[in-house]
């Protein structure tokens, strides 16, 4: 192995040993849209309820928390910012998931309403547009 | 950087990779002990129940739950089959174990551990003092050999 093997060898091995590092920093194009709601519907819903209990001191805790995943139609009256192809007068779907907890750090319970207009950031993964809501 | 300079990095850094790959594992201190159970106390006990539900066309719902509850068994040693942390016959000792349960078919299929006062078991520890975890409980049988109890940490 020549010098010129060699260090491309190892420039190789750095990029392929940072690129596996960087991976999951990357995000996901977001676009804003002003839509109209269509409708609104509940796709799911997990709930996980929790009890702890100690016997030495007697004390006990427990809590609760639900997670709703609701799709809703929407209308695109408006794209000001368009990283997907997005055109006005389309209908999508718009994803997003709403929280309730006895924890109220977790709380997200912003929701869609069928018939109301707004503006709202999206994104995109396998299972279609996703509502990106403010923290 | 000569070329000379750059293998003999090279060498190093494979050296060190190689070196840290092949670091034999601590041993974690097991004993093996047959004990007499002198009582058994339960400590706490956690439950997590988890719903879900589909509303979409053909859509399901599904319900499960897993518990634990955590014990000490204070036992006396009868007998060291396996001595790793200086232990005697006749010493009294706190055994910290688990009880796993759930709705998995895991813990159908599997006999809870049940320990009770009065009873021999023999048991693999793990700790120190005189405070330890226990892990592979068995019933002791002279004639043959023990049979295996689910349970432990």
């Amino acid at each position: 192995m020549n010098r010129r093997s060699f260090l491309l060898l190892g420039a190789a091995t750095s990029l392929l040993v940072a690129s596996t590092d960087g991976a999951p920093a990357q995000g996901l194009p977001l676009s804003t849209l002003t839509v109209k709601v269509l409708s609104v519907d509940r796709e799911s819903l997990d709930r996980h309820t929790y009890r702890r209990e100690s016997f030495q001191t007697g004390e006990s805790s427990g809590g609760w928390s639900e997670k709703t995943w609701f799709v809703a139609k929407a209308q695109i009256e408006a794209v000001l910012d368009n990283n997907h192809g997005l055109m006005s007068g389309a209908v999508i779907d718009i994803r997003y998931i709403a929280v309730k907890s006895t924890v109220p750090a977790e709380v997200r319970d912003r929701a869609l309403k069928a018939g109301e207009t707004m503006t709202l950031t999206v994104f995109r993964n396998q299972t279609g547009f996703w509502w990106r809501q403010p923290p | 950087m000569n070329r000379r300079t750059f293998v003999l990095l090279g060498v190093a850094t494979f050296l060190l990779v190689a070196s840290a790959a092949i670091a034999p594992a601590v041993r974690l201190e097991v004993s093996t002990v047959t004990v007499n159970i002198l009582s058994v106390d339960r400590q706490t006990y956690e439950r997590n129940d988890y719903h879900h539900e589909s509303f979409k066309a053909g859509g399901s719902s599904s319900d499960r739950y897993e518990e634990k509850t955590t014990f000490v068994a204070k036992a006396q040693i009868e007998t060291v089959l396996v001595n790793d942390h200086g232990l005697s016959s006749g010493t009294v000792i706190d055994i910290h174990y688990d009880v796993l349960g759930g709705s998995a078919p895991i813990y159908a299929r599997t006999p809870p551990l049940i320990v009770k006062a009065g009873e021999r078991w023999t048991v693999d520890i793990f700790g120190g003092g005189t405070s330890f975890a226990g892990r592979a409980w068995k019933r002791p049988q002279p004639s043959s050999r023990p049979a295996s109890i689910s349970g432990g940490p």
